[in-house]
């Protein structure tokens, strides 16, 4: 393999950061090549975040669509011996909600990440498989297994699952469920829930995230996010705010969930905030069946799936 | 970040070591500052040790020795530099003191850290190594029994040091401290580790008449020249030796016990741990000579960051 393109790469790594545009399995593969000289080989690779849930417009009150999970995070180092020139690397698309929402529709699964020596089309082959990374569901994406990445033995690996994002408000104008900061060791999360929607005057909140415990706020941490603020009377709720990544890759944050729409036209439920990469989504406030107010707001998508590789 | 003072680095690695003044949790950081160029980071780290515990001065000739401290947990992280601050915060936790007083408890160690910020309040978003301390004993020696080993201390884990899980990791309990002898008996021998620990625990001293403190080292074992047999206190004779680092730090030693007293003797104290390592217990002492002799201290816990 000759490298004449590698002029600009860092002097000793080789960083490459794929991200998700896969958005079935199996059937959009990226190419990684190996750089010449390398000795070691780090891959991180998180699954597709899925998009939060719809809230619901059904009745004269309606609770809020729930948050959606995170991918989950896998780690491997392996010698670069033991590995291909060439890889192939799937990373999974968020999860989003159809063009035409469909009242409490629960979450859009993100789609899994995988690294592999073959581009396989049809059957997944774990013995062809160094990374898995499953994508986010109606909760946080299923722990991989060696069982289904058995090349990674060659070297040493580590697995977190994913984290559920959190409910969605009660019918009327109950907040949506704060989400807790991860401590596992994962570094995305899920996204929080909508407000419940057709309360008397008023909706609910869109579910925050709470701050790390004992952090104090900094340029690593964000403070206390707060979801979508209700609708009040005819005045809509507003959309939850979408995630970021922190300095250092410390956290990627996923979707705030949206305010909820209260029981007055044009007091129309708020959207749910995308999830960064690998993050869940938040949910959309809750509607009511009351005209002028019942228009459904769109969750957020789930964050795309991205693989890091370093090579030394 | 710049780097001038640097100029006398290992070429190619950059090798820093922190030991432990922090005698408060999470109150006491040194700064580590990273090098440029750093592609990946290593992490090693240990809390610190236990001090020991003293022995029984009884009323009848039958004190018991006290128990050693344990070793501090020990913790690795291996991750990319990529996912690391240009400034790190570590707090090496010192060592708990031995005990001064007749069957009185020693200290724990103190948890080590490395974290992105210096947190006043513990936080595990923002810790990337955590390492817990080692104890002391939590049952003194009686008038004819020694001091009980401590407990163990369980891990951090990765819920304790979340920022780990960009890279990879172990954790490493501590090895528990050697108990007190009774009467007339000597201190168990405290064995090498075998789990992966670089540190041991300290062992206990011996109880009134003849016990001998405890031997730290494991007889038979191939490589003598990394691994020494570190013999306790005697009665009327040698004293305890204290813990040291073997040759490539193979193995931190503990501290070992004191003897008991008897024959005319004064019982001895415990000796002090190598850095990590729990201290040694002291002998009992003799209602004819009833002056307590002091445990061991454990050692400062530590951390070394590698960066390539």
């Amino acid at each position: 393999m000759l490298d004449f393109n590698n002029i600009l790469s860092t002097p000793g790594m080789d960083v490459q950061y794929f991200t998700g545009q896969s958005t079935a399995t199996l059937t959009q593969w990226q190419t990684w090549r190996k750089p010449r000289g390398v000795k070691n080989i780090y891959i991180l690779g998180v699954g597709g975040g899925s998009s939060g849930a719809v809230g619901a417009n059904t009745a004269a009150t309606n609770a809020g669509g729930a948050g959606g999970g995170s991918g989950a995070q896998t780690c491997v180092w392996i010698p670069a011996m033991f590995v291909p020139d060439v890889l192939y690397v799937q990373t999974g698309a968020g999860g989003q909600q159809p063009a035409v929402l469909v009242s409490a529709a629960t979450q859009v699964a993100g789609v899994p990440t995988y690294v592999a020596l073959e581009p396989f089309s049809t059957t997944i082959l774990p013995n062809m498989t160094l990374l898995l990374a499953n994508g986010g569901t109606t909760v946080g994406g299923t722990l991989a297994t060696i069982a289904g990445m058995p090349l990674a033995a060659r070297g040493s690996y580590t697995f977190f699952v994913g984290q559920t994002g959190t409910g969605g408000g009660t019918a009327g104008s109950g907040a949506g469920t704060t989400l807790t900061f991860p401590v596992t060791g994962l570094m995305v999360m899920g996204g929080t829930g909508g407000g419940g929607g057709g309360g008397a005057g008023v909706g609910g909140l869109g579910g925050s995230i709470a701050a790390p415990s004992g952090s104090p706020i900094n340029d690593f941490f964000l403070p206390a996010q707060t979801g979508g603020t209700s609708a009040s009377g005819a005045t809509p709720a507003t959309a939850g705010g979408s995630g970021i990544i922190t300095r250092n890759f410390i956290m990627n944050y996923g979707g705030l969930g949206g305010g909820g729409a209260s029981d007055t036209s044009g007091g129309v439920a708020g959207a749910g905030g995308n999830g960064a990469p690998g993050s869940g989504g938040g949910g959309s406030g809750g509607s009511t069946t009351t005209a002028g107010a019942n228009t459904l707001a769109r969750p957020g998508n789930g964050g795309d799936g991205f693989v890091i590789i370093m090579s030394w | 970040m710049l780097d001038f003072n640097n100029i006398l680095a290992t070429p190619g690695a950059d090798i820093q070591y922190f030991s432990g003044p922090a005698t408060g949790t999470v109150l006491q950081w040194q700064v580590w500052k990273k090098p440029r160029g750093a592609r990946w980071i290593y992490m090693l780290g240990v809390g610190g040790g236990g001090g020991g515990s003293c022995g029984n001065a009884a009323a009848v000739s039958t004190g018991g020795g006290g128990a050693g401290g344990s070793s501090g947990n020990q913790t690795t992280v291996m991750i990319p530099a990529m996912f690391v601050p240009d400034v790190l915060y570590i707090q090496a936790g010192a060592g708990g003191a031995g005990a001064t007083t007749s069957a009185g408890f020693g200290t724990n160690g103190i948890a080590t850290y490395v974290a992105i910020v210096p947190y006043t309040t513990l936080s595990p978003a923002g810790t990337i190594l955590v390492a817990n301390p080692g104890l002391t004993s939590a049952t003194a020696p009686t008038t004819s029994n020694g001091g009980l080993a401590p407990t163990a201390q369980a891990t951090g884990g990765v819920a304790g040091s979340c920022l780990a899980g960009r890279g990879f990791y172990s954790f490493l309990v501590g090895q528990v401290g050697g108990a007190g002898g009774a009467a007339n008996a000597g201190g168990p021998t405290v064995n090498l580790p075998t789990t992966g620990l670089m540190v041991t625990a300290g062992s206990g001293g011996g109880g009134v008449g003849s016990g001998q403190g405890g031997t730290i080292g494991t007889t038979g074992f191939l490589g003598t020249e990394f691994f020494p047999l570190l013999q306790g206190g005697v009665t009327g004779g040698r004293a305890a030796e204290s813990g040291f680092i073997a040759r490539n730090f193979l193995m931190n030693y503990g501290g070992t016990g004191g003897a008991g007293g008897g024959g005319g003797s004064q019982g001895t104290a415990g000796s002090n741990g190598a850095p990590g390592c729990g201290g040694g217990g002291g002998g009992g002492a003799s209602n004819s000579f009833p002056t307590i002799a002091p445990a061991g201290s454990g050692g400062p816990g530590f951390v070394y960051i590698f960066t390539i």
